[in-house]
């Protein structure tokens, strides 16, 4: 048997876990077919591997205890309450600014819509109904450029397959220097992600119109509302998954 | 990176969403459902405490498990100092008789096993295993070289298979098509 290749410990795990190259993985298959030992040695490392997620998998679907949401909402409740000298300015530069704001808004459009969320309804009403639009892609390398050509080289479409949302369509929107990613699960539902360029300001909000759930999240240079009829929860995944998922490597 | 309102938020946001991950992470490590409760209740006061030390939040799920794992160690460390014992009766009386198991045996064997491991070997087996992190992503979460992924891993599923071998010496599992 001094033909056989040798393999490792290392090599066998790396294996067992999908790391190996294509060739030598092909060569550990080939082996395993007349080594009964070896066979067996990657059945039961395997099964450990499954155990552990039979075993564990299951508690990281069960509700998070409400003291751990209770220490975030209070933390955040006093960093809000004892803001620094500085954020105090800020916030009074802004509550200025949006009275401002809000009194010019009223005047153009008597509704109290916030416009970014107001904008991105709209965008995520039309692009469900135009999805043979021109200007509408549905792959992601497609996406990709769509966003880019809009928003920078720094932008990419957020890949959300980790949470079972494929891309469905993406949307630009020239006039308005936006794109829409609509991104469908395996039950049809849909998430909608509307990037535009930021006014400028950081925000974060969660906003709930009936049954629809949305995510205003927002740095100095781009905004991203998300839309989607689902859980606070769901919305919260989904949101920073697509949040950390916009910038290109 | 300055902490901003919006900085804060994000940050509480992405902290929220990690901690049913991060709870499965702790019951692993720990092997105590409500010990491992009580370390992710500490770790979200740390996280908070130093979130201005966060560069990269997409790097929080990594982040998290540090700040945990850290606090493991002081915990096992202030427990050695004070005497008490930690013996596997404490395993068997916990995550095991409260998870529905169709082979009750050998899921206790399975959390004996684990529970003689080492705590790098612990570690190791559950960011890929549990977690699902590829190697690269395991060695730059624990700042090792992947080499040195490899080879820990390797050595801390044999001793694991030593283990459950040497518990329940029963037919090994055979027949899955490698």
């Amino acid at each position: 048997m001094s033909d056989r290749p040798q393999i490792t410990d290392e090599e066998l795990h790396a294996y067992i876990d999908g790391e190996l190259s294509r060739v030598r993985a092909a060569d550990i298959t080939a082996l395993a077919q007349y080594d009964r030992e070896l066979a067996r040695k990657i059945a039961a490392f395997r099964a450990d591997k499954a155990r552990l997620v039979e075993l564990y998998g299951p508690v990281g679907e069960r509700p998070v205890p409400a003291a751990w949401l209770h220490t975030i909402e209070r933390a955040q409740r006093r960093s809000t309450i004892w803001p620094s000298r500085q954020t105090i300015y800020a916030i009074a530069a802004s509550l200025a600014l949006m009275v401002v704001s809000m009194a010019t808004y009223k005047i153009i459009k008597p509704s109290d819509e916030d416009p970014t969320v107001a904008q991105a309804l709209a965008a995520r009403h039309e692009s469900l109904v135009m999805t043979d639009a021109a200007g509408t892609v549905s792959t992601m390398e497609a996406a990709n450029h769509v966003v880019q050509d809009i928003l920078g080289p720094t932008i990419k479409t957020p890949d959300l397959s980790k949470l079972g949302y494929t891309l469905a369509a993406a949307h630009a929107m020239p006039e308005r220097k936006a794109v829409t990613i609509d991104y469908r699960d395996g039950q049809n539902h849909v998430f909608t992600v509307y990037l535009s360029h930021s006014p400028g300001t950081e925000r974060f909000d969660m906003l709930k119109r009936g049954a629809t759930r949305i995510c205003v999240w927002q740095d100095e240079e781009l905004s991203a509302v998300m839309v989607g009829e689902m859980s606070a929860g769901e919305m919260l995944r989904l949101a920073t998954l697509a949040y950390a998922g916009l910038t290109a490597a | 990176m300055p902490v901003t309102a919006g900085h804060r938020d994000a940050f509480t946001v992405a902290l929220t969403a990690q901690l049913p991950g991060l709870r499965r992470y702790a019951t692993a490590l720990v092997g105590n459902g409500a010990a491992a409760d009580d370390l992710v209740q500490d770790c979200i006061e740390r996280a908070l405490r130093q979130a201005a030390k966060l560069e990269e939040l997409q790097r929080i799920g990594g982040w998290l498990r540090s700040i945990l794992h850290n606090l493991y160690i002081d915990d096992l460390r202030r427990r050695r100092r004070q005497g008490v014992k930690v013996d596997l009766a404490d395993v068997e009386n916990s995550f095991a008789v409260v998870t529905p198991a169709r082979d009750h045996a050998s899921i206790i064997d399975f959390e004996r096993a684990l529970a003689t491991l080492t705590l790098e070997h612990r570690q190791i087996l559950l960011l890929i295993g549990l977690e699902g992190l590829n190697y690269q992503e395991v060695a730059d979460e624990l700042e090792i070289p992947i080499g040195t992924v490899m080879s820990r891993l390797a050595r801390a599923r044999e001793r694991l298979r030593g283990e459950m071998e040497r518990s329940s010496p029963r037919a090994p599992e055979t027949g899955t098509s490698p």
